[in-house]
């Protein structure tokens, strides 16, 4: 369906205008030779014409008569396809694209049974407050026209109290999201007794969302939601939306435990795009350095703008977003008192101000946004004509998702990707096509998964007594359940299992990893007022004391932080530095689910044509039964055969993340002004991780100082999380890394060394991991902004025997960790191509990381230790 | 996210590894908690033969099994004698108290401003159409989890005062024991609890409806005796929890009672053990609820009948300024007015003595008294220390809000600017309170208010 073409001079005539002009400009401007980047692909999506569809057969005579007062007279075929589908009473999902009128999908055959017949009810459920705002505005106009057949409201954590029993009892088209259904709705069901007696619709909008640990959390809190619906008599029908993912119906149909038919024919109509890939001109082979993907972003961005072009810039993080609004705003300045042209758009900022923006980005007032992902989902701004990427986001659904909300009816329209230094970006700037032939991601989800599992039937059995017959989840319930008794959550009775706990079990289990606790900003420059929010689990790293807050290219300096009150007192200030935070993270293993030598590769593509001997799982597994039949590292008295052997691992770890200080660097220059230290609480995660055991003597024998070792290594764990993400399908995000020391070692190097507790058989249980390796502000790595590599070095803690850890940054793990176990040897293997192929000369951010943090030699010993890995698997 | 894991160890081992883990971080949690009970578990059970085997519920409590349509139920009967004591009153003061003083508490609060458009609510009808509801509940979490394991009714029948309990065995027996209770219900017209309004009824009525059962609540009238007895008893009571207004008030002493927060515990270890050997303490925990619950009630409508003796002096003065109160929020400003001077005059605590002033200044006020008022809104600047800008001296009366001799200036400047019509004099009230607000943080609307007072008096003044 598109044309790829090298560049766009063939294509645009002479002079060109609007956004071919500006695409013109930037090829002309910014050419430089393949190999040190520049437009590495442009490719053109050609228009497509509109299909319609006549108004649908049982389409109620009033609603066709609202429509055709709102001047529509004819439905796109998808949205008459589904109607069709959902009178039908069928399960269905619609994958179109964003601003294709997907709502009207299921608002048409919902509005109709309401109108049919009033006591119908439906519960549309959002994953963000503001999409359901957003419904509710889009529904309100139906309102003006239904009157009292149509009683439509929010219901989440903004309802006012004494607001919520109208809404239960009145409500017969409530909007919320998966969080407040799992605690606040479902536990309390007998308040919504009528909702459930005749809830016959279930709405999930952007079902692409909910993928792994949402998603698993989403699919037993709608198994919970079923049987509840059951228990008053009520089977609702699901009707679902979503972003282009691989498998739609297969999500839908996982999550929803039905049967679920797929609407993929998009009927609405679309102008000419253009997609262009670019990266960033290296400006220091020596170093692997490129030009700052900020700059380049921010100069690309200007180009479109400058010709009065509505541009949206999309960056990875909202440190990033803060300073794009910062560099856009001095372009495009405007005199004191009058409207800013450039606004940026994040979670935090207040509900009121992200409405202002949405409208003023309808209505065209604004030149441009800069926006996180909160952009990402089908909040209605209109179309833009332009959407600038800042680094890839992390998946092709995402990158298409927000490329998306470029794309005018008439004119032409484009996207662009600026990669950054990041391993996975560079991966995609250099192999365009890799991108444009690969099918999105897979939305996958493990609703079994035995920990998530758990908590929702102690969820299940305290919203009703829960039956041995009952179809939960694939596991064995009755097993489980006695399982909960023994935990003295559960009773058996005649009738069931029935909740005996004091608890609340839905308070226990947060369905995000982000927790709802917010830090409210408050700006005291004058008289004090809240001016934003920052979720927790980012307040620790971006308001700490002494931080510069940025909030819509204001910078704010942090007086104080009151960590108990969860508030950030700010003044306002001109700062030509912002902030960020270091923190270190510590691992201590408590429990090792599997452990074995590192086997041969697997796969075809290796050196080692032995690999097909065995399977790998089974290779040289060095594993031990104890009596209780748990399988456990080797007692240390074997010591002596694990020395030898690189091992990899999986179980259960604590990981302890603290912020210790900060780093001021310099607008622009990206320089280091100078760093501080902070004192905040730790941070505490039970979670699950793979680890590779590298042994003493492994290490010992490399001919480098035990400094470079341990860079190199800090390396490696670098490319093997890129590479682990890449294996997984999943971000960046959802993957710490860490290097702590094997413990055993320690004991041995321990003064009062006790060899008793090295013969106790414990093996890996106490292990303590050591300081462990420097982290930046996971989404954000300052280096990926800086065109020089930073000067300082942090020190490196010295490891006799280290562990590289890759853990699930999701309390009780997403499940991560057993996959990369089987897949060890392929992740081994593909991290050494990585850095084998990599063209830099001693390290890069698109490798091992930049020689400035790994060292000189940081590239050189990470590819001997995995040559070495390599030969210990031969031998 | 990888597919779905394979299974590489049993269910049975995945679980005890998740047990272990789950044992850990959960135990960490309570384990004080649960230490704690396990103490005071054991050094009851020393007294007992440690071998004795479990037994239920019929071997230490006295009562009976009963049957309707949905099954069997175990339920207590008690009928105490009306010439029983109980604190300072008998139990035949209950069944004979006249309660319809208490109807004051039935009707929306009366702020002066205007008269409400709503219906007036029901009366509380005779005692003997009456039930004292009380639960124990398997914790205060609430939601459809939550569970009345023993529900205590109490009503007046034939010269008795009948306590009954109502107790599940195990779970399957629910639904016998609500129809077993809605019956009871069915023959009452009121309904009396404590706390009841947030917490038994709701979950009562969480229990109906999973179990597919009418409520029988709607039609009966529902006194919920917490927020009167605070109203009451706040001002010398550091707690108004039912336990301490029953010492306190009732002067009743309990023997071998259980803590309230152990009652879903030893249920739990009940239905575990099958041995209901601590489960009578938690009967007589309820039963003596009930009671109390009945007897407050009584007490409350003789003091507001002004039958009570009220039992010290000290205790006196702020039981009348208290009263005096709920008469004012009722509407009925000569019996407040009454008893405030009756408070005033056997003497009060100061910081309460200046709130009592400013509501007599008040009254008078509103029946034009206007030399009393001034009178007293002097006094009270006089003796409250808001002129060195101190904060006010009892929070519990201040509600947050400005000392009263701020409001006793602006009473002041309001009176001789209109009434007296002596703008010079309203002026001076006026800086002296814009002189107390300097030296002090407090609302800016009331900054704004003298300001605007201040500018137009000025004008008036000439100054």
């Amino acid at each position: 369906m598109a044309t790829e073409i090298d560049a766009l001079t063939h294509l645009i005539p002479e002079r060109a205008t609007g956004v071919e002009g500006a695409l013109a400009e930037i090829q002309a401007k910014l050419k430089t030779s393949p190999a040190r980047g520049g437009v590495t692909k442009v490719k053109r999506i050609p228009a497509r014409d509109a299909q319609y569809a006549p108004f649908p057969e049982g389409l109620s005579p009033h609603l066709a008569e609202i429509l055709e007062g709102r001047g529509i007279e004819k439905l796109y075929t998808h949205q008459a396809e589904a109607f069709r589908l959902a009178r039908e009473g069928r399960n269905l999902v619609v994958v179109t694209p964003t601003a294709s009128g997907k709502t009207l999908c299921y608002n048409l055959p919902i509005l109709n049974a309401l109108v049919e017949n009033p006591e119908t009810r439906a519960m549309y459920l959002f994953p963000t407050k503001a999409l359901a705002q957003d419904q509710l505005t889009e529904l309100n106009r139906w309102t003006e026209k239904l009157g009292e057949a149509l009683r439509t409201f929010t219901y989440d954590g903004d309802t006012p109290a004494d607001a919520r029993p109208a809404i239960r009892n009145r409500a017969n088209l409530v909007l919320t999201n998966p969080d407040m259904l799992h605690t606040g709705i479902l536990p309390h069901h007998t308040r919504w007794e009528r909702l459930f007696e005749n809830l016959r619709y279930v709405v999930l909008d952007e079902l692409h969302t909910y993928r792994g640990v949402f998603g698993s959390h989403l699919a037993n809190v709608l198994r919970r939601l079923k049987r509840v619906a059951a228990f008053y008599g009520s089977r609702p029908q699901f009707i679902a939306t979503s972003a282009t993912i691989a498998n739609p119906a297969e999500l839908a149909a996982r999550l929803t435990g039905e049967p679920v038919g797929e609407i993929q024919e998009n009927g609405a109509p679309a102008a000419e795009k253009f997609f262009v890939f670019y990266n960033p001109p290296v400006v220091n082979p020596q170093l692997g350095i490129r030009r700052s993907y900020m700059n380049e972003a921010r100069r690309i961005a200007r180009t479109f703008m400058s010709r009065g072009l509505q541009t949206i810039v999309f960056a990875n993080s909202r440190l990033a977003t803060e300073v794009l609004v910062t560099y856009l705003r001095e372009d495009f300045s405007t005199p004191p008192g009058v409207a800013q042209r450039v606004r940026g758009y994040r979670g935090g900022y207040l509900p009121l101000e992200r409405r202002a923006i949405e409208r003023d980005l309808r209505e065209g007032r604004l030149l441009g946004v800069v926006a996180t992902n909160a952009l990402e989902l089908g909040i209605d701004i209109g179309s833009l004509d332009v959407a600038v990427l800042a680094a890839y986001p992390g998946t092709i659904a995402s990158t298409w998702q927000r490329a998306g909300r470029a794309g005018r009816r008439d004119g032409a329209s484009a996207a662009v990707l600026v990669a950054s230094s990041a391993p996975l970006d560079q991966f995609m700037a250099q192999n365009p096509d890799y991108f444009f032939s690969r099918s999105p991601e897979h939305g996958l989800i493990n609703p079994d998964n035995l920990e998530i599992l758990l908590n929702h039937l102690k969820c299940a059995a305290f919203e009703l007594p829960l039956r041995e017959d009952e179809n939960f989840g694939g596991h064995d319930l009755a097993r489980l359940c006695r399982h909960l008794e023994e935990l003295g959550f559960l009773h058996r009775t005649s009738e069931g299992w029935h909740w005996v706990s004091e608890s609340y079990p839905a308070d226990a289990v947060s369905l995000r990893s982000v927790s709802s606790d917010n830090f409210v900003i408050v700006d005291e420059t004058s008289e004090p007022r809240a001016i934003g929010e920052v979720d927790f689990s980012s307040a620790l790293t971006t308001v700490h004391e002494k931080a510069i807050y940025m909030q819509d290219g204001r910078h704010y300096h942090v007086e104080r932080l009151d960590y108990h009150e969860r508030k950030a007192y700010v003044r306002e200030c001109q700062s030509d530095y912002f902030t960020d935070a270091i923190s270190y993270t510590k691992i201590k293993v408590l429990e090792t689910f599997d452990s074995a030598a590192v086997a041969p590769p697997s796969t075809a593509a290796t050196r080692d044509d032995r690999a097909s001997a065995a399977t790998p799982a089974c290779n040289g597994r060095v594993r031990s039964r104890d009596s209780d039949g748990v399988h456990r590292t080797p007692a240390i008295g074997d010591s002596a055969a694990r020395a030898a052997r690189p091992t990899k691992n999986h179980g259960e770890v604590r990981v302890n993340t603290q912020v210790v200080g900060f780093k001021k660097i310099k607008f622009g220059t990206m320089e280091n002004l100078g760093s501080g230290e902070l004192s905040l609480p730790e941070q505490e995660t039970h979670t699950t991780a793979y680890w590779l055991t590298l042994p003493a003597d492994l290490l010992r024998e490399l001919p480098y100082s035990s400094d470079e070792r341990l860079e190199g290594v800090g390396g490696l764990a670098r490319a093997l999380q890129a590479i682990a993400t890449l294996l997984l399908m999943c971000d960046a995000r959802d993957l710490g890394v860490a290097i702590g020391e094997n413990s055993e070692i320690r004991t041995e190097k321990s003064e009062y060394g006790s060899r008793e507790s090295e013969q106790s058989g414990l093996g890996n249980k106490d292990a303590e991991g050591d300081m462990a390796g420097r982290v930046s502000n996971s989404q954000f790595r300052v280096s990926d902004l800086q065109q020089q590599a930073p000067s300082t070095r942090s020190p490196v803690p010295v490891f006799y025997e280290p562990n590289i850890y890759l853990y699930d940054a999701y309390p009780g793990g997403i499940g991560f960790s057993e996959p990369l176990f089987r897949l060890s040897e392929e992740l081994l293997e593909n991290a050494r191509q990585l850095i084998e192929n990599c063209p830099c000369a001693c390290g890069c951010p698109s490798c091992v990381g930049p020689a400035g943090e790994v060292g000189e030699k940081g590239k050189e010993v990470a590819l001997a230790v995995l040559k070495e890995l390599s030969v210990v698997r031969n031998s | 996210m990888p597919k779905p894991t394979r299974q590489t160890m049993s269910l049975e081992e995945k679980l005890r590894l998740i047990k272990n883990a789950a044992a850990k971080s959960a135990r960490e949690q309570v384990l004080d908690r649960e230490l704690a009970y396990l103490a005071r578990r054991a050094q009851r059970r020393k007294q007992l033969p440690a071998d004795r085997a479990p037994r239920g519920i019929e071997e230490y409590v006295e009562g009976r099994t009963e049957q309707n349509d949905f099954g069997e139920f175990f339920v207590a009967r008690q009928a105490l004698p009306f010439g029983r004591p109980y604190g300072s009153l008998r139990i035949g003061d209950i069944a004979g108290a006249s309660l319809e003083a208490l109807n004051i508490f039935l009707r929306p609060a009366r702020n002066g401003t205007g008269s409400l458009s709503l219906p007036a609510p029901a009366d509380l009808p005779e005692p003997s159409r009456l039930a004292f509801l009380d639960t124990e509940t398997t914790g205060l979490a609430g939601g459809t989890g939550t569970v009345a394991f023993l529900i205590g009714v109490a009503t007046v029948e034939a010269g008795r005062f009948v306590v009954r309990q109502f107790f599940l065995r195990d779970y399957p027996e629910e639904k016998a024991v609500l129809a077993a209770l809605a019956e009871v219900l069915g023959r009452a017209e009121g309904l009396v609890t404590f706390n009841g309004k947030t917490f038994d009824v709701p979950l009562l009525e969480t229990r109906y409806t999973l179990a597919r059962m009418k409520l029988p609540f709607p039609r009966l009238v529902h006194l919920d005796m917490l927020h009167p007895a605070r109203q009451m008893w706040k001002l010398r009571l550091e707690s108004c929890a039912l336990a301490d207004l029953e010492r306190q008030v009732l002067d009743i002493r309990r023997e071998g009672d259980v803590a309230g927060s152990e009652i879903p515990r030893i249920y739990f270890d009940y239905l575990r053990s099958g041995d209901a050997r601590s489960l009578a303490q938690v009967f007589y925990h309820n039963a003596l609820d009930v009671l109390s619950l009945a007897a407050l009630a009584v007490v409350l409508a003789r003091l507001i009948q002004g039958e009570e003796r009220l039992a010290s002096a000290a205790h006196s003065s702020l039981d009348l300024y208290s009263l005096s109160r709920i008469f004012r929020r009722a509407g009925n400003s000569e019996k407040s007015f009454a008893a405030r001077e009756q408070a005033l005059a056997s003497g009060l605590p100061a910081s309460v003595e200046t709130r009592a002033l400013w509501d007599q200044a008040t009254d008078h006020k509103r029946r034009r008294r206007h030399a009393q008022a001034v009178e007293i809104w002097t006094e009270i600047i006089r003796r409250e220390p808001a002129r060195a800008g101190r904060p006010p001296s009892s929070p519990a009366l201040s509600d947050g809000r400005a000392p009263l001799a701020i409001h006793a200036y602006e009473e002041l400047a309001i009176h001789f600017e209109h009434r007296v019509r002596d703008p010079r004099q309203a002026l001076a009230f006026t800086e002296e309170a814009l002189e107390c607000l300097r030296r002090s943080p407090h609302p800016s609307s009331l900054l704004h208010r003298f300001n605007r007072r201040r500018q137009r008096l000025e004008r008036k003044t000439g100054l």
